[in-house]
């Protein structure tokens, strides 16, 4: 990677206004919970939630309250009592922090800015299949209804024609139980607003990630990576779109200006599977003391609503649902990961497999030798997971980060 | 132009001196807290052993986990990239390494230059490395040493089911307690840790190569070798010094 005169730049401006938007989200919530206002409910990442927004429910996503624990570093606590209750150690630990949480709400136990309690509960498969079960414990705890949409897993040959009809019928069943539950008809024409908003918040949301095919990339994945958070739990308001049309124009002047996040980025790395949210810090600047600047990530589609369109409101929302990255095949994966190391011009690839997301982690070594073997890009595979801090070991990680960027040097020579 | 690779493990200390004729003398001891202390009288016997004294010493490259605690160092490389360089120096037409330690197991690619193509480690666990093997002597009372002549000698072939080293251990005491040979389970004992290293070697190298070069500590014991040749159908090659083959790798790259 060429380096000409650059300057190092600052942390981007949209953070400050992007925590104004979560501080105000999380608020709001609480006081919804207080005066009962609207009916609450918790959605999983890739749920429909244009469908509970148009039908005025106020949306938390415990997913991202588990990230959120991660990086705060209180997600041991949550998860140990979970273990005390009896459940595994080794379950996905968004799941046992949500369920941690919920049994210390309900016990009035110590926990870390509490979800606003729900009413409903709608959950996806398109991200993962423990998901279900996890949200089953969630139901039964908090004695509210649970509706599970399933989307099968893309398999070559299947007819996704019919995966989306499979979901589009079970949104339809959704939308009446709702309207029995809530009493009210749902307003396909505030859905379609709905829709279109996030559709904005979408496509502004794509610019920014296409931003860091710029050679060099004017931020790294570590710095925009919080910034799905609009996208994911805002974006039916148009705040959620205005914050990427700030931050595109910001990130513009950077690239203009030759602006770069850290002195000597030498190289381009991707990262695949989701962040070790606990170890942000440290893995930021290990890979700065290396000169590897992390570009981008598969991850960040869970974020993308490519296909919303207000002028087939259901329809493009089923399309949404049922085609989720992450319920194609691993060969689609593989593909597509091979085809973001050529749009990204990336060098290297780092595969973090996070302990308790098998699910997340197993496709990891076929996509990497995949990549690997078409593109000639060296690869390593380093060890952690999402928010369990007991899982993770720097100094092995840190190894293995050292010897990719040994290898990158040494294909100089 | 004298240089000094020091690799300085979980178990044990290795520095290997290289002189400009490609001369080598090596030492090795057990780690421990004070790594600056224990790296400089490593490196001392290694060079008494050529007559040097470290004001000759040109450069020296510190690997293994300890390598960021050695002060005097004059540049740290990973163990993998040195260890590809020591065995490339040994073996220059090897392509695949199987390096066993104290406490990591390492399955490395590399290109006809001794540079790293690919490579895995174990994930976050002994089995499959030599602390299995020393909590298993210890749990025979046995010498570490010796536990690959005794699986040598063993007729019965039984499995060891466990393959984390704290249950394999109570599992061990069951067989005991139940008469079986202490041949047959340090056989099993060695077949499992092969069992492991197997799985690392097939997710870099589903295809054969030619054959494999083993180094690290537990390559001392010569059953690995001949039970990885035998379960992959492969040749094993084991360096002279495998213990110390990373170490070397180090003092080639100081040279740089």
């Amino acid at each position: 990677m060429e380096t000409k005169e650059l300057k190092i730049g600052t942390r981007l401006e949209g953070q400050k206004r992007l925590g104004g938007l979560i501080t105000d989200h999380y608020n709001s919530a609480r006081e919804i919970e207080l005066t009962r206002e609207k009916p609450i409910a918790w959605a999983s990442t890739l749920a429909p939630s244009e469908i509970l927004w148009a039908m005025d429910f106020c949306v938390q996503y415990p997913e991202a309250y588990a990230a959120t624990s991660g990086a705060r570093h209180v997600a041991h606590g949550h998860c140990e009592i979970t273990e005390q209750r009896g459940y595994e150690r080794h379950l996905c630990t968004y799941c046992r922090n949500s369920i941690g949480a919920t049994i210390g709400q309900l016990e009035g136990r110590e926990v870390f800015e509490p979800l606003a309690r729900p009413d409903f509960l709608l959950v996806t498969n398109n991200t993962c299949i423990l998901i279900t079960k996890w949200w089953e414990h969630l139901s039964h705890y908090w004695k509210v209804p649970l509706i599970n949409i399933d989307c099968p897993v893309l398999l070559p040959g299947m007819d996704e024609k019919e995966a989306v009809q499979h979901v589009k019928r079970q949104l339809v069943d959704l939308i009446k139980f709702l309207e029995e539950f809530t009493g009210k008809k749902l307003d396909y024409d505030k859905l379609q607003e709905i829709v279109a908003h996030a559709k904005n918040s979408s496509d502004n949301y794509r610019e920014m990630l296409n931003k860091n095919k710029s050679v060099p990339a004017p931020a790294t994945y570590f710095d925009i990576m919080g910034h799905n958070f609009p996208n994911l739990v805002l974006r039916y308001k148009p705040e959620a779109a205005e914050h990427y049309r700030l931050l595109n124009l910001e990130l513009d002047q950077r690239i203009a200006e030759g602006v770069v996040p850290f002195a000597n980025p030498k190289y381009r790395i991707y990262w695949d599977g989701l962040p070790y949210w606990f170890a942000i810090r440290q893995l930021s600047e290990k890979l700065k003391s290396l000169g590897m600047c992390l570009i981008t990530s598969t991850y960040f589609e869970i974020f993308a609503f490519d296909k919303l369109d207000p002028d087939r409101a259901l329809d493009s929302l089923a399309e949404t649902v049922a085609t989720a990255y992450f319920s194609r095949s691993v060969d689609y994966k593989a593909k597509f990961t091979e085809q973001v190391f050529k749009d990204y011009q990336l060098d290297a690839g780092v595969f973090a497999y996070a302990m308790s997301c098998k699910p997340g982690s197993i496709t990891m070594r076929y996509v990497s030798d995949y990549v690997q073997n078409k593109l000639g890009v060296p690869m390593t595979m380093i060890e952690g997971d999402l928010v369990d801090e007991t899982f993770y070991n720097a100094e092995r990680n840190n190894m293995k980060l050292e010897t990719l960027a040994e290898m990158l040097e040494s294909m100089k020579k | 132009m004298i240089t000094v690779g020091i690799d300085i493990g979980s178990t044990t200390t290795k520095a290997v001196v290289l002189d400009e004729n490609g001369r080598y003398s090596w030492s090795v001891q057990p780690s421990g807290i004070d790594i600056p202390a224990i790296g400089k009288q490593v490196i001392k016997n290694a060079l008494d052993k050529l007559g040097l004294s470290l004001q000759e010493v040109s450069s020296i490259v510190a690997t293994g986990y300890g390598r960021i605690s050695l002060p005097f160092a004059t540049k740290t490389v990973t163990e993998i990239t040195c260890n590809a360089a020591g065995v490339h120096h040994v073996f220059p037409e090897a392509t695949l390494i199987v390096d066993i330690g104290g406490q990591d197991s390492k399955a490395i690619k590399i290109n006809s230059q001794g540079r790293v193509v690919q490579f895995a480690m174990n994930d976050k666990c002994a089995a499959g490395t030599g602390k299995f093997l020393e909590v298993a002597a210890q749990t025979l009372e046995v010498n570490v040493d010796e536990l690959g002549a005794i699986s040598q000698e063993s007729q019965n072939r039984i499995v060891i089911s466990n393959t984390c080293t704290v249950f394999a251990q109570s599992e061990i005491v069951s067989l005991i307690a139940r008469k079986t040979a202490k041949e047959d389970i340090a056989a099993a004992l060695h077949e499992s840790i092969v069992s492991r290293v197997l799985g690392l070697i097939e997710s870099i190298d589903p295809e054969l190569e030619k054959h494999i070069v083993l180094t690290g500590g537990v390559a001392k014991n010569i059953a690995i070798a001949k039970l990885l040749e035998r379960m992959m159908g492969r040749t094993v090659l084991v360096p002279d010094n495998p213990q110390i083959t990373t170490a070397l790798g180090a003092a080639i790259l100081a040279r740089d």
